[in-house]
């Protein structure tokens, strides 16, 4: 068996884009700007970005991409250009989490054959409707050639590719893996969002893309790399009352049932866990759950109100836990407070029922 | 030392066949499910054809397979739900399995598709009224079922699984994918049961996608044939049980056949055209027989991806000269999808199923609709009807936009490979 690590990311947030920006401006206990008005008021986005100053020689392919393949390239550019990179790419894989995908895309894609009829169909827009459209794009700009997946489980797609790139080192199926997820906020999901009155998941809406390196220690270690942190394993369940398969109705017992059992796996004990980062941080039966596992208040992000919450967003608190254990003295919150112990748990449940609790150590 | 993994219950609804008797009737008597498309106005398009599950897919016998089990039959979710519930059904059936002893934390769910409810949703859009707005009058219902991973939320509830749940959207490699998934999650301890397939309803938005495209036949798919136009889009759903084998063993259940190998790779080439030199679809047959531990010598048939595209099949052809050599050229390679369409996220599934089939009746399902040899394409296709045949191990193959290729090794339950 290999052991995980983290050793470069890629942050793409509405709180800055980068390692440097995002942490110095998360240090600072600043929040984003929200939005003023439109059908995505009071929710987060991105600031504008530009991939072809990352990826000069893809000009003709940067002109086809969607927006949110564009997310997601620009944090894997970033996680490329942060720390010790990507090492070796050839047999690199992939793994990206996104739950709505190119919902704004599609609804065009949609609108124009309402409106025109299918011979005025876009040939060049529709392969970017699949959801894995970013992953592709990815592994053509970077030149990465091993395996690759795309999850699109609601609330813990981002998770899901992350544990998947663990389990995928941890097992030596492959050695490295650039994993995250990304989700972006636009018209489309604002006016879903107020129409279904189903926030995904509760909190601000958000947008942003987060990729992590994941590689084995052996390989970290002989190309030098900074360790950030150590991913000791993500396990999934599913904590759904059986109701309706399309609210958001967590089981706090079984919640808190899959942190046990991903701290028991772990090997850490419940003292150890210093932060929780969770996908719902106020909402109360992720509270009563995380309370009941680790028998005690256990300092909290509070990234939901500053820069709000996305689906795929369970890849941007994995960076950030790394962040976090990398520098003990790197605050929670915008109060300051820090972690209080050397274990982080990152959390993630929404609707379906799917929930996703992964436990890092410091390296 | 891997865990390793058995289907102990399958079951399949496609365009030849709802359900496995029907399906393998169609299969070997080399039946095609294309014809014109009902679901809607089709006649504007550059083809209207496509490969529907014609009528209500809830026989007597499936009804009979939900209620043993304890599926409920939800239909409001839509067509993709509803086919997978009903795959589900037949699976677990199969299985001797009951939705009360599947909630143990130790049973996963990892499934594939692509469009979910989207021929629901885009009712209200793409009918809206003159003068109305979309967001004054959309059923929060049809928004609700669009994201992809609502066919696994039904799934979810349904079963009352509570171990490690995921939905892969990996366009038309995502039912392998899915399946590759369960088996690791087996293999490493994560469950020792996981329901594995895809499920996808035909929708406008999909065939309308690929009539842009020009990937589309005016007709019907001829994979391999020198005459091939391009695909036919098609509907449907299959689930797997996979199980670890002791666990299988101590239950008593029959063994279907035994998944030995995954594979996948990026293409990292271009968003949907395959590498020409073929070397992204060996790389996945390459790495699915590296980690099954089997020489590409043993191999006995390999199911295609097949789209009947002028180019998947040539450089599925170049891969498999790649992996297998000489013996490619007269190795039999056939495509499911002549006969189901494409059923794109749940083809992966669709066409393990078939092959399964195969195993269990002896007999390698056909390529229909070929009548002429193209020169370059140096392979067995199997024309026009299942042949008669001892299949002992198979290659199932899922090529996808994105360049994501994905393969799996199966072998007849009987077949020991003395690794």
């Amino acid at each position: 068996m290999s052991t995980p690590v983290i050793t470069s990311l890629g942050v793409l947030s509405p709180l800055g884009l980068g390692r440097e920006e995002f942490v110095t401006r998360w240090a600072a206990g600043e929040s984003a700007e929200p939005v003023a008005e439109g059908p995505t008021a009071g929710g987060y986005c991105v600031d504008k970005f530009i991939l072809r100053k990352v990826f000069p020689t893809g000009r003709a392919l940067l002109r086809r991409m969607d927006r949110l393949s564009k997310l997601i390239c620009m944090s894997g550019a970033l996680a490329r250009d942060d720390a010790a990179g990507f090492g070796e790419v050839e047999e690199l894989a992939l793994a990206v989490g996104t739950d709505l995908g190119t919902l704004e895309m599609t609804w065009g894609f949609l609108c124009r054959l309402r409106d025109k009829g299918p011979e005025f169909a876009n040939p060049n827009d529709f392969p970017n409707l699949v959801p894995n459209a970013g992953a592709g794009y990815l592994g053509i700009l970077t030149g990465a050639r091993g395996p690759s997946h795309t999850f699109c489980q609601h609330d813990t797609c981002g998770d899901d590719a992350v544990a998947w790139a663990v389990d995928g080192v941890a097992s030596g199926w492959f050695d490295a893996c650039l994993a995250g997820g990304a989700e972006e906020l636009g018209e489309i999901r604002g006016k879903a969002m107020a129409r279904t009155g189903c926030p995904i998941p509760e909190g601000p809406g958000g947008e942003g893309a987060a990729m992590v390196v994941v590689e084995s220690r052996r390989r970290a270690e002989a190309r030098g790399a900074e360790i950030l942190a150590v991913h000791r394993g993500s396990w999934g369940g599913s904590g759904l009352r059986r109701g309706s398969p399309l609210k958001r109705d967590v089981d706090p017992d079984a919640v808190s049932e899959l942190i046990a059992l991903a701290l028991r796996k772990s090997g850490t004990a419940a003292d150890d866990v210093g932060v929780v980062l969770a996908s719902a941080p106020r909402d109360a039966a992720m509270r009563e759950a995380v309370a009941a596992a680790l028998g005690r208040e256990v300092p909290s992000t509070d990234h939901d109100v500053r820069l709000g919450v996305h689906p795929a967003d369970g890849a941007f608190r994995t960076a950030l836990a790394a962040l976090l254990l990398a520098d003990p003295d790197l605050p929670v919150d915008a109060a300051g407070t820090r972690r209080d112990g050397p274990a982080a748990l990152v959390l993630s449940a929404g609707r379906g029922g799917s929930v996703r609790a992964s436990i890092l150590h410091p390296a | 030392m891997t865990r390793p993994v058995v289907i102990t219950g399958y079951g399949a609804v496609t365009p030849i066949g709802v359900g496995l008797p029907d399906f393998a009737a169609g299969l070997r008597s080399g039946a095609c499910g294309v014809g014109e498309i009902s679901l809607f106005d089709a006649s504007a398009y550059r083809s209207s054809r496509g490969a529907e599950i014609q009528g209500d897919p809830r026989t007597d016998a499936l009804r009979e397979a939900a209620r043993a089990t304890g599926i409920p039959l939800q239909t409001r979710y839509g067509r993709t739900a509803l086919f997978s519930l009903l795959a589900l059904s037949e699976a677990l059936q199969m299985a001797g399995l009951h939705t009360d002893g599947l909630g143990d934390g130790e049973t996963g769910l990892a499934f594939g598709g692509c469009t979910a409810g989207t021929y629901e949703s885009e009712d209200t859009l793409l009918n809206l009224p003159e003068g109305q707005d979309y967001w004054d009058i959309v059923p929060p219902m049809e928004l609700l079922i669009t994201p992809v991973g609502t066919t696994a939320d039904v799934l979810l509830t349904a079963t009352g699984v509570r171990g490690p749940v995921t939905t892969i959207s990996t366009a038309c490699s995502s039912a392998t994918n899915a399946i590759g998934m369960g088996m690791r999650w087996i293999r490493s301890g994560r469950a020792s049961r996981v329901i594995v397939g895809g499920g996808d309803g035909l929708c406008r938005l999909t065939h309308c996608g690929f009539n842009a495209l020009r990937l589309v036949a005016p007709d019907r798919p001829r994979p391999f044939d020198a005459r091939r136009e391009g695909m036919v889009i098609g509907e449907g759903a299959a689930v797997l049980v996979l199980e670890d084998a002791a666990r299988a063993q101590a239950r008593g259940a029959t063994v279907h056949g035994q998944l030995l190998g995954f594979g996948n790779g990026a293409e990292a080439h271009h968003a949907t055209q395959p590498r020409p030199d073929g070397s992204g679809a060996a790389t996945a047959m390459s790495r699915a027989l590296a980690d099954a531990g089997v020489d590409p010598a043993r191999v006995d048939y390999v199911n295609a991806h097949g789209t009947a595209t002028p180019q998947n099949d040539l450089t599925e052809c170049r891969g498999a000269h790649l992996v297998f050599g000489e013996r490619a050229a007269t190795m039999p390679i056939s495509s499911t999808k002549s006969q189901t369409g494409h059923t794109l996220g749940a083809s992966g599934a669709v066409e393990l199923a078939a092959v399964l089939l195969g195993m269990r009746d002896g007999f390698l399902p056909p390529t229909v609709g070929w009548g002429e040899k193209d020169p370059e394409i140096d392979l067995d296709p199997v024309p026009n009807e299942g042949r008669a045949a001892s299949l002992g191990l198979a290659v199932s193959n899922s090529f996808a936009f994105g360049g994501n290729d994905a393969s799996l090794v199966v072998a007849h339950p009987d077949l020991e490979l003395g690794r």
